[in-house]
């Protein structure tokens, strides 16, 4: 009996029934949403199976984001296969209605893992568009680690931040002769563009990045093993930074001090309802609260050993 | 059936993988919603329920209760007939929440009923061969099954972030009572379906037991916890895998990613050990009323695919029905016989 069973389960196994064929699945590697106020402009760049390696861009216009995969799927006339998908470029243009179609959308999506990276540009052209996926995210990987501008991120995570904080920050790209990197974008309920120093800054509250550099006055300081830490008491919220700095003027170290300080609240005056409302949140149930915050940090020096060649 | 018997590690073993089967997906699902102190203090009340409730069964425990249940013929038939549905449901609901599961994550096109088929004809053939061979393999099993544990714990601490399990408030009108009943039952149902009369020396096989009963409370509470720190507690309650969610979040060394339908073998194992058993308990319990020897594994896996064709939707309250009843019958047996070792 054991025997007739192996040979059922061997027939079974095999896959035959419901098997895809590599040539009928669109596997698409970078997904593009505008909206012009009534449809949704789709560009979907979608691998080709043959060996050349080439990328094929499709564009859809369509009343729902639903509506536009499935003129695709039938233009196609294969299966959307978003499993390996890279990268998804959100237009400058949507609105939170749009966020929650989206979200829903990819969520909903049975071949969707949601750890593509998520950037939002100024426009959608073709300079994004025809860009390798691959070297937008080491472009962003590069601005955290040596900027400290922006930190891509995921659709997993804009989703865990909507849901729980009601608010997200998406990496910016302004696309004018060349695509550079801004800063965030905060979504949701607020809806605009931060700038670079509150950008820094909100990755320093964060504590994204240990080692970096920073740009003061076109002089470069370079910090190392800095570390955050948040703690609210009392309707109060203190941010507690270290840092220690490598260079050849103890002076040097108050200038890099002040200006962390001076972005820092910077960016709690301008965005105080929402980076610090989940703090605040999490600690004391309340909706009514006056944000009062403190901010130490220290800059650790520490002599260069290069020393300056010039002084 | 084998008459090997098994050491007191070996039950352990096989015992966690048992009461690990339940709290797989469907009833940590179950769980949502809820704050993390009040998961926690949920679970906690299951324990102190449980505890007390497993030492008056073990106390009830008979060495070979399927020929000294009862004087009368009849009651016995009933008695057993109890137990073999019981089983016969606990199978169904391991099976169907593998099916369930393969059908959403990996093979979306592939109908459920195959996938099924499939597992449900791997576990007899496992069942088949006996009670030894289905703890050597658990035991085989757990060390793939720690290593994958530690993958995950390992790669996943990055993504922890203890501010998700905030605010720690107690809300004791919205502790989930439902949940925690069948969190209290199915643990104890899954001991008593090791079969008795296998046992090497109780005495120290009833002490692994309750050993490996808290071991798994405090793995239960530690996995949720760790899954919400990561999550954060509305994501958690929105989506329908969350153990599954935070797989995908591993990234070994920017070089191995989409590890999760890896992974996910861990549930597989404790769904087909489960599986393996249940089935295993109610065919040596039908073969002491009908004596159909092997046979009576081809009816059980026939019943249990017509009952799996039939059904769309598991519910947990019939299952508590049928845990409630079994465990009641159970401690209605006469009785244990000491058997001096």
């Amino acid at each position: 009996m054991k025997k007739l069973m192996l040979i059922v389960m061997m027939f079974l196994i095999c896959g035959c029934s419901n098997y895809n064929d590599i040539s009928n699945i669109a596997v698409i590697s970078l997904v593009a949403i505008d909206y012009d106020g009534n449809n949704y402009i789709s560009y979907v760049k979608v691998l080709s199976s043959n060996s050349k390696n080439e990328e094929n861009l499709y564009k859809e216009e369509c009343p729902s984001l639903a509506n536009c995969f499935e003129r695709l799927n039938n233009k196609l006339t294969k299966r959307i296969y978003l499993t390996h998908m890279d990268l998804l470029v959100l237009s400058n243009n949507l609105n939170i209605d749009n966020y929650n179609e989206i979200i829903n959308f990819f969520t909903n999506e049975e071949t969707s893992r949601n750890s593509f990276n998520t950037v939002i540009v100024n426009k959608i052209d073709d300079a994004i568009l025809n860009s390798d996926t691959n070297d937008i995210n080491s472009m962003l990987d590069l601005s955290i680690s040596t900027n400290l501008v922006a930190k891509k991120i995921t659709l997993t995570d804009i989703i865990k931040d909507i849901l729980n904080y009601k608010v997200s920050y998406i990496p910016y790209l302004e696309i004018d002769k060349e695509i550079t990197v801004k800063g965030y974008k905060v979504i949701y309920d607020d809806n605009k563009v931060l700038t670079k120093g509150e950008s820094i800054a909100l990755n320093i509250i964060k504590n994204l990045e240990k080692n970096f550099t920073i740009m003061i006055d076109n002089k470069i300081y370079k910090l190392e093993e800095c570390n955050t830490i948040n703690k609210v008491n009392d309707n109060k919220v203190n941010i507690n930074l270290n840092c220690k700095y490598e260079g050849n003027n103890k002076k040097e170290s108050k200038i890099v001090e002040d200006y962390l300080k001076q972005i820092i609240e910077n960016f709690i005056k301008n965005n105080n309802d929402n980076y610090f409302r989940y703090l605040m949140y999490k600690y004391k149930k309340e909706n009514n609260y006056n944000i009062d915050y403190q901010i130490n940090i220290k800059v650790n020096y520490q002599e260069s050993i290069g020393g300056n060649i010039f002084e | 059936m084998n008459k090997e018997k098994y050491t007191s590690l070996e039950i352990g073993i096989l015992l966690f993988f048992l009461l690990n089967s339940f709290t797989s997906s469907i009833l940590i699902k179950s769980f949502s919603n809820k704050n993390a102190i009040d998961i926690t203090i949920s679970i906690l009340i299951a324990l102190l329920l449980g505890m007390p409730l497993l030492n008056l069964l073990f106390r009830q425990w008979k060495y070979d209760f399927l020929n000294n249940i009862s004087n009368n013929k009849i009651i016995t038939i009933i008695f057993k007939i109890v137990f073999i549905i019981s089983s016969l449901s606990i199978s169904l609901y391991s099976i169907f929440n593998l099916s369930v599961i393969i059908k959403d994550i990996i093979l979306p096109n592939t109908s459920q009923k195959l996938t099924a088929l499939v597992f449900l004809l791997l576990t007899t053939i496992l069942a088949l061969k006996g009670l030894k061979s289905i703890s050597i393999a658990t035991n085989l099993m757990f060390f793939f099954y720690v290593i994958i544990i530690m993958i995950d714990l390992v790669f996943n601490l990055f993504n922890v972030d203890t501010i998700n399990l905030l605010p720690m408030t107690i809300n004791l009108d919205e502790l989930n009572f439902f949940e925690t009943l069948i969190l209290t039952l199915s643990p104890l149902f899954m001991i008593l379906i090791i079969p008795k009369g296998e046992l090497n020396n109780f005495r120290d096989c009833k002490k692994k037991m309750n050993i490996f009963y808290l071991i798994f409370f405090i793995y239960f509470i530690l996995k949720i916890l760790f899954i919400i720190s990561i999550l954060g507690e509305k994501y958690f309650s929105i989506i329908s895998y969350p153990e599954i969610e935070i797989l995908k979040m591993i990234n070994i060394f920017n070089f191995f990613e989409r590890l999760e339908e890896l992974l996910i073998v861990t549930i597989f194992i404790e769904n087909l050990i489960t599986t393996a058993f249940a089935i295993n308990y109610s065919a040596t319990i039908a073969n002491s009323i009908f004596n159909l020897e092997e046979k009576i594994y081809i009816i059980i896996d026939v019943i249990i695919f017509i009952l799996l064709l039939k059904i769309d939707m598991l519910s947990n309250i019939y299952l508590v029905i049928i845990l409630s009843i079994f465990i009641i019958f159970n401690l209605f047996t006469k009785k244990e016989k000491r058997r001096k070792n």
